[in-house]
């Protein structure tokens, strides 16, 4: 279909509509702690946090992303070493990966990404780990994982120029 | 640089391999109790089953590793009704994670050809009775050997005989003694 006359002030641009791709992320995986030689006991979980995250383009799988997922389990202990034994608490932190595919062809992310995670945490401790001194804990996250995405058609938009000055960023 | 008849001068990105230690991870395994509880578990094994490799955009030396891994254990095996048995199982999991796995300067080859010479340990991460999940702490470890091009340029004369690079592809990608790459 012609485009026909295009208003003064305005151009005509063939352009893909962005949208916000949206899927669920649901990980269980381990956080460790090496304990320097303590033997740990009475561990509680007093927070956990899901609140650092890194997006990355596989070159071969398009269609995903890859979530790297800070992940920090505070808490709680009674340690004893060489007969000694005294409270305390700390933080074991972590990387958890997930691997979403959140767009189908021709449909594709926005370069360099854009993306946002919403994610809450829960975590639980595993019985301590004498032999190697090490503290572990269950953790599962869940919640979305949102990126920009470009659909795979084209739009034939009329830009004018008032509206060129206000979107570009 | 004179180069002989059959040799063609042109710079080039050296190829090269060798391996390198990746940061062990730890990942989880869940098994599935059906209708009994579990207790007395004993580790007999754990093995690494497949290691797949993804190149990552921006992460030039980097991968995108998945390990699936066999965790076989012993237990014991106490049913609602009294009776318990010594039984053998095998729980099945996997970790996916981002590693190192080429030198500085140099680039990791598209598609991935790596060689990965990976372990596991795996330590008892208790029984849960209220959704009767049995899980263990499985930590992965060792090194892998990927293909890799350097970021250097050089010049080399390069021997272009007619048949031959098609012939061997491979033959540039063999590890060898060309890394780290001559300067």
């Amino acid at each position: 279909m012609p485009i026909g006359p295009i208003p003064p002030g305005c151009i005509a641009i063939c352009a893909p509509a962005a949208f916000d791709a949206v899927g669920d992320i649901q990980l269980t995986g381990i956080c460790s702690q090496a304990t320097g030689g303590l033997t740990l006991s009475n561990v509680a979980v007093t927070a956990c946090s899901a609140s650092g995250f890194d997006f990355l383009l596989l070159l071969e799988n398009p269609e995903s992303v890859a979530v790297v997922i800070v992940v920090q389990v505070q808490f709680t202990f009674h340690a004893t070493i060489d007969g000694f034994s005294f409270d305390g608490s700390a933080t074991c932190l972590d990387f958890l990966t997930a691997v979403r595919q959140l767009v189908t062809s021709p449909d594709r992310f926005a370069e360099p990404l854009d993306c946002a995670a919403d994610l809450t945490c829960s975590a639980v401790p595993v019985p301590f780990d004498a032999e190697n001194s090490i503290q572990s804990f269950i953790v599962t996250v869940a919640g979305t994982a949102t990126c920009v995405a470009c659909s795979g058609t084209f739009s034939v938009v009329a830009a004018c120029a008032e509206a060129i000055r206000s979107s570009v960023r | 640089m004179t180069p002989r008849a059959e040799c063609e001068t042109i710079c080039t990105e050296l190829a090269g391999s060798g391996a390198m230690p990746i940061v062990p991870v730890s990942g989880l395994c869940q098994f599935q109790a059906q209708g009994h509880t579990i207790s007395d578990v004993v580790i007999t094994g754990c093995a690494v089953q497949q290691v797949s490799f993804q190149p990552v955009a921006g992460v030039p030396r980097g991968a995108l590793m998945t390990v699936s891994y066999d965790v076989h254990f012993d237990y014991t095996a106490a049913f609602p009704e009294g009776a318990s048995i010594r039984e053998s199982a095998v729980c099945s999991g996997s970790v996916q994670f981002i590693q190192l796995v080429t030198p500085s300067r140099s680039v990791l080859l598209t598609p991935p050809q790596c060689t990965p010479d990976l372990h596991c340990r795996a330590t008892d991460g208790g029984f849960d009775p209220a959704t009767g999940t049995q899980s263990f702490v499985v930590l992965v470890f060792g090194s892998v050997d990927c293909v890799s091009c350097s970021s250097r340029r050089v010049v080399e004369n390069v021997q272009l005989c007619s048949g031959a690079p098609l012939a061997e592809p491979r033959q540039d990608a063999a590890p060898g003694p060309g890394w780290p790459p001559r300067t």
